[in-house]
């Protein structure tokens, strides 16, 4: 299975980028074969790069690391109340976990929602009695509240870290390691004589 | 089909040959006859060479090295063990004696792993860096000092009991100031190797995780590992040690590495034992 979606989202630390490619695919036993992420800087749309796990990417000041166990799909959805406000928010499905229960914003309403893989982009909601099958635009009305379904994207797990010591760290990894074998070296070696 | 059955007919001529060797150190110690050690050395050699052969091949057919499954670990493991017993004993004839304790102990890790499943599976992105050797060789090399020394440190408890002056085993058995002080050299060498996995693990970890530690189940029981083996090290520049206490500290050191390796990646979900799903 290879999915490869373009989807966009914006982070910040040290500047916004946009995901736009995620491709996952696995082996025939299930286990993930690869797991690649192609970002592009906002300020920069030439700068597209493509990153995986254990290589991190330089960025904003920092490093952004893929984590390879969190991936998956995610459904965007908007909530629609009565007074005309709108609030927008997100469900996350992963590999092992097909179906959620989440609670619509500012409610305390709770909807079942399970994500069928295929045909892709179909969002099953139930509640109660209720269940609907729905496609990105379709609306689930929870009493005077309605649930727009907006689209279906790829979410991925990334940790941003910025390690200005890191020359001190290795120096020390370097000292430790010398030490102690130096150390052991000259005991041995007057032991010997 | 047909070099996986290869591959089991390696592996159980190596049990079978660890076995023998095994009682033959046994009967050694029991009857002391030359001809008995001679003859639990040569099949502990052979034993070793289809081994090597079997990790080789078993390397061939999963696609990358002994790191991967329980079986392709403890197999590995277990040659480790073999090899830095031989590698100890082999100019010294007066420690040959201890196969009867080490090479039981080896016998069992290979017990295990072949009572594993044998299913092979991939290496995933996040292990495909040259840091999971390196991380991985060194711990196999902790595991290996561990075990070796749990079966040279037995031999204090053994000497001194009621098998031990039935079966005059002083006779056969090195002073114990020089098994004691071999005992020091291993904990010191794992101490070693021990830091310098927690490092390359370290190193890696930021490059997967941004972070050089995490406090993981597994990470903290590599440190108590280390933290007892530097205290061990440390105990002997400042006291006296007796036997009986040595043995007993390197046998707190096996359970720290026992929780590291086993206990805590089979029945607890970590970072660690996620990745090896």
């Amino acid at each position: 299975m290879d999915r490869r979606p373009a989807a966009r989202y914006a982070g910040v630390f040290g500047g916004i980028f946009f995901l736009d490619k995620v491709t996952v695919s696995f082996h025939e036993n299930g286990q993930l074969k690869e797991f690649l992420c192609t970002i592009t800087r906002y300020n920069d749309p030439n700068s597209s790069t493509t990153f995986s796990s254990n290589k991190p990417l330089d960025f904003g000041g920092g490093k952004l690391h893929l984590v390879s166990r969190m991936h998956g799909d995610a459904v965007r959805f908007q909530a629609v109340y009565p007074d005309g406000q709108i609030a927008q928010g997100n469900v996350i499905f992963s590999k092992d976990n097909d179906s959620q229960n989440f609670v619509v914003p500012r409610t305390a309403e709770r909807v079942w929602a399970r994500l069928i893989p295929e045909p892709a982009g179909v969002l099953e909601l139930s509640r109660g009695v209720m269940v609907r099958q729905l496609k990105p635009g379709d609306r689930f009305w929870i009493g005077d509240i309605q649930l727009v379904f907006l689209e279906q994207v790829p979410w991925v797990g990334m940790i941003i870290s910025r390690d200005p010591g890191r020359k001190y760290v290795y120096a020390g990894f370097i000292l430790i390691t010398l030490g102690l074998v130096t150390y052991y070296v000259l005991n041995w070696v007057q032991e010997k004589h | 089909m047909a070099s996986s059955l290869i591959l089991e007919l390696f592996l159980w001529l190596t049990v079978s040959l660890y076995c023998l060797a095994s009682i033959l150190y046994i009967f050694y110690a029991s009857f002391q006859k030359q001809t008995l050690l001679l003859a639990a050395r040569y099949l502990t050699v052979a034993g070793f060479l289809l081994h090597l052969v079997a990790v080789a091949l078993r390397w061939q057919y999963a696609g990358h090295g002994p790191y991967r499954t329980m079986h392709e670990i403890l197999v590995c493991d277990s040659a480790v063990i073999v090899i830095i017993f031989w590698a100890i004993t082999v100019r010294r004839d007066y420690l040959q004696v201890l196969g009867a304790l080490v090479m039981p102990l080896a016998l069992l890790l290979m017990g295990w792993g072949m009572l594993a499943s044998r299913e092979a599976m991939y290496i995933s992105p996040s292990l495909r860096t040259p840091w999971l050797i390196i991380h991985v060789t060194f711990a196999k090399l902790v595991l290996g000092c561990v075990i070796v020394v749990v079966g040279f440190s037995l031999s204090f408890l053994l000497r001194n009991n009621v098998i031990g002056r039935t079966l005059h085993l002083e006779k056969i058995m090195a002073p114990v100031s020089d098994v004691k002080h071999l005992c020091f050299q291993l904990i010191q060498a794992a101490f070693i190797f021990a830091t310098l996995m927690i490092i390359s693990g370290a190193i890696w970890a930021n490059d997967a995780w941004g972070r050089y530690w995490g406090w993981d189940m597994i990470e903290i029981w590599a440190l108590i590992t280390w933290a007892l083996l530097g205290f061990i090290l440390h105990l002997r520049l400042y006291t006296q040690i007796t036997e009986r206490t040595l043995t007993f500290l390197i046998l707190l050191a096996l359970v720290s590495t026992g929780m590291a390796y086993f206990l805590i990646p089979l029945t607890t979900e970590t970072i660690h034992s996620i990745y090896f799903k």
